[in-house]
């Protein structure tokens, strides 16, 4: 039957419709058994390919993909924005006592302890001299003369990751219910409270160590919190 | 291609009453995976090489049972919504579990082999385990006990409780205790952002163990000749010992650092906001109770006082009191 | 319940994406080991079983020569998806034989005038590949890959009631086909 109910049950299925549709839909699916036995089909094929696993290629790819990747590190776009190309690299860094490791895109980290803190070079600044910034937005304030231009790349994304993030889950959120979405938000906010602590007493103590391994802990927890939100989001 | 299925079998409720029982002999190296949206999975042992699938659902839920060469899967589907399934598995302690539910709660005991359970809202439950043992829950507690191997286990919203367990351990909570109690580790992290970390030992020769909170108290029981070396990292909070230190200030403020007897095992302790203290083993044991008591300090009634509360950051939880508002 | 394999955090993964830009090959091998299996199921299921091996190949390496334009606004695996389906939609298939261009319409015949093949035991990956393409394509990012409508008649270049009305085709063949 190609009636224009029929038609619409996969739209139904999805939620594509109109609340007006789709309350004409529900009333014409009291009395047509025929749709009701095809809603009943499409719902569970469609949970059958929900559930369908990965099909992981039979062999091992990467020994053919490595052999196709060029042998020496490709210029990086990014290294042109901040202006310069840093001179170190990382065999060179290794020695460093506080583990930094410089990249050719002109982005620099700190490995300190086992957290990655993302630093940026500041253009200006003289060769092999990187300047440690915070990452996200609280950085250190616009009227300290090292200028935070250049850790826009890094701010960017965080705040990037954090926003798409934010999104997926904006999105998916009445897949959810409400208990989930309250303990979600509810566990959000302390991890938030805990980044604005962390990022206050970095400001106060810009020195300690264990203060910017410890924001960047809470930095990535958050993340880590939002991404699982987005993917029970995503799974309904 | 692994997707090929070889046996596809749909348990119906038959008759009037919900429920199926069914058994299935299996081949030794078979895995068991539970994918169940809502309803409760229970694993218990016995001696044969055979599942049993004792199911409750109602009659417009199907249990289907896919069998993947080495591999069995149950799955519930529902009509029109998702399947809401009540399971109780008997299987026997080699077969490794891989149990998954959104509104699930999980139980198993005497398995002999890897154990994953994850759930959404949801306690995990389990006792044994062996090679690896990883269970997760966002609303619920996990209690990991008698298992052997790398564990790890986490919370979002309640605590986490490991005990008896030999092998390496990886604790997280984000608003929940972290309860670390006969662990045999030689590298342990737990770690909690709103909660409490309590940890009695014992510490291995070279062993690591990491604890880090943002806004609980740290608090560790040492054996009567400890033989650590302790690092202690804080921003405002404050650190105390019953046990007498000297403390040898290497780095700045923020972080100093002692030895107990030879310093053989390394004791990394962080509390952003919140307390480090050191007591002796036996004292802590003693108050062990009241620290369990604060693994499931959220049930419907707290959810629904939630909304009313101005959640300000809650401090340092206080150890001694019974569960307060978090 | 599809299941993110979680080998790495969006944070880890975000490190590897610029260590990999910058040149690191082991960076860009964990990146791999993280995304192959949905890439190769991608390839597999919306442009076949043959081809699957060599698409996944060719997604990456294209991934990797141009990572420098990848400036981190999405999540690297969001980046490689698109990639790879955009580089999927535009393979042209060697063989023909099942996937034979079809004008609409014409596919429901040709399953409808088949004996009537209610195996129920019939693989559910083989009913998908028998999908005529446009159908197997829309089913594969909506239902599997849980892309919405509007975003794949963007990847696709149809319009969204195009995509409604194959996913709605894809699910009545399946169902035919499998004897649901």
């Amino acid at each position: 039957m190609t009636d224009r109910f029929s038609a619409r049950l996969s739209e139904y299925l999805d939620g594509d419709l109109t609340e007006r549709d789709r309350r004409e839909l529900e009333r014409h699916l009291e009395g047509c058994s025929e749709c009701r036995d095809t809603l009943a089909s499409l719902t569970d094929l469609k949970a059958r390919a929900q559930a369908l696993p990965r099909i992981a290629p039979a062999t091992d790819l990467w020994p053919q993909i490595a052999a196709r990747l060029p042998a020496t590190p490709r210029p990086s776009r990014a290294s042109s924005w901040l202006g310069r190309r840093l001179s170190l690299s990382l065999p060179q860094m290794a020695g460093m006592a506080l583990g930094l490791m410089v990249l050719s895109a002109g982005i620099a980290w700190w490995m300190v302890g086992r957290a990655p803190w993302l630093v940026t070079r500041e253009p200006s600044a003289a060769a092999g001299r990187p300047l440690a910034v915070g990452s996200g937005p609280a950085a250190p304030s616009p009227t300290e003369s090292s200028t935070i231009a250049s850790a826009s790349f890094v701010d960017a994304r965080y705040d990037a990751t954090i926003a798409e993030l934010q999104r997926t889950l904006e999105q998916g959120r009445d897949r959810l219910d409400p208990k989930t979405i309250r303990v979600l938000e509810k566990n959000l906010a302390i991890i938030d409270r805990a980044v604005t602590d962390a990022r206050r007493a970095v400001d106060a103590d810009p020195s300690s160590v264990y203060l910017r391994e410890h924001l960047a802990s809470m930095m990535k927890q958050k993340v880590d919190l939002l991404r699982q939100a987005a993917v029970l989001a995503s799974q309904g | 291609m692994t997707h090929a299925v070889a046996l596809f079998l749909t348990l119906l409720a038959t008759g009037p009453g919900p429920g199926v029982d069914t058994t299935l002999a299996i081949k030794r190296g078979t895995r068991l995976e539970v994918d169940n949206f809502a309803g409760d999975i229970q694993v218990r042992t016995w001696s044969k090489d055979a599942l049993r699938i004792e199911a409750n659902h109602s009659h417009r839920t199907r249990v289907e049972i896919d069998q993947e060469g080495r591999l069995i899967r149950l799955t519930a589907v529902g009509h029109m919504m998702p399947g809401m399934v009540d399971y109780k598995l008997t299987v026997p302690p080699w077969m490794p579990l891989d149990l998954h539910g959104m509104s699930a709660e999980i139980s198993v005991e005497g398995i002999k082999a890897t154990v994953t359970a994850k759930t959404v809202n949801g306690d995990v439950r389990i006792k044994g385990g062996e090679e690896m043992v990883s269970a997760s829950s966002i609303q619920g507690l996990v209690e990991i006990s008698d298992a052997k191997g790398r564990v790890e286990a986490s919370s979002l919203n309640q605590g986490v409780s490991l005990k008896d367990i030999d092998g390496d351990v990886v604790a997280e909570s984000m608003n929940g205790v972290v309860i670390l109690d006969k662990v045999q580790a030689k590298s342990l992290e737990a770690s909690s952002v709103n909660g409490n970390i309590v940890f009695l030992g014992p510490m291995l020769k070279d062993g690591s163990y990491s604890l880090s909170t943002h806004n609980g108290a740290v608090v560790v029981g040492l054996p009567e000749k400890p033989d650590v070396n302790v690092s202690v990292a804080t921003f405002s909070g404050a650190f105390s010992s019953s046990i007498p230190v000297t403390i040898e200030r290497t780095h700045r403020a923020r972080r100093f650092s002692f030895t107990l007897g030879s310093g053989s095992a390394r004791l990394e302790l962080e509390s952003f906001s919140g307390s480090v203290q050191l007591a002796r083993y036996v004292e802590l044991a003693k108050r062990l109770p009241s620290f369990y008591s604060q693994t499931q300090h959220e049930d419907d009634h707290d959810m629904d006082r939630d909304q009313d509360q101005d959640d300000d950051g809650a401090p340092a939880k206080d150890k001694t009191k019974p569960k307060d508002k978090e | 319940m599809q299941r993110d394999p979680v080998a790495s955090t969006a944070g880890e993964e975000a490190v590897d994406a610029m260590l990999a830009a910058a040149g690191d090959t082991r960076a860009f091998e964990r990146l791999y080991r993280l995304h192959v299996a949905r890439i190769h199921s991608l390839s597999s299921r919306m442009a076949g079983a043959e081809d699957a091996n060599d698409l996944t190949q060719e997604i990456f390496v294209r991934a990797w020569n141009k990572l420098s334009t990848f400036r981190g606004e999405s999540a690297f695996g969001t980046w490689l998806y698109r990639l790879g389906i955009n580089l999927i939609l535009s393979h042209r298939q060697a063989r023909s034989v099942q996937r034979a261009r079809i004008e609409p319409g014409q596919e429901l015949d040709d399953i409808a005038t088949k004996p009537a093949a209610t195996d129920h035991h019939m693989d559910f990956d083989g009913a998908i590949a028998k999908l005529p393409r446009g159908a197997r394509q829309v089913f594969v990012l909506h239902d599997i890959e849980g892309y919405r409508h509007e975003e794949i008649a963007r990847m696709m270049r149809i319009t969204s009631g195009t995509s409604k009305a194959q996913l709605h085709r894809a699910r009545l063949l399946l169902r035919a086909a499998l004897g649901a």
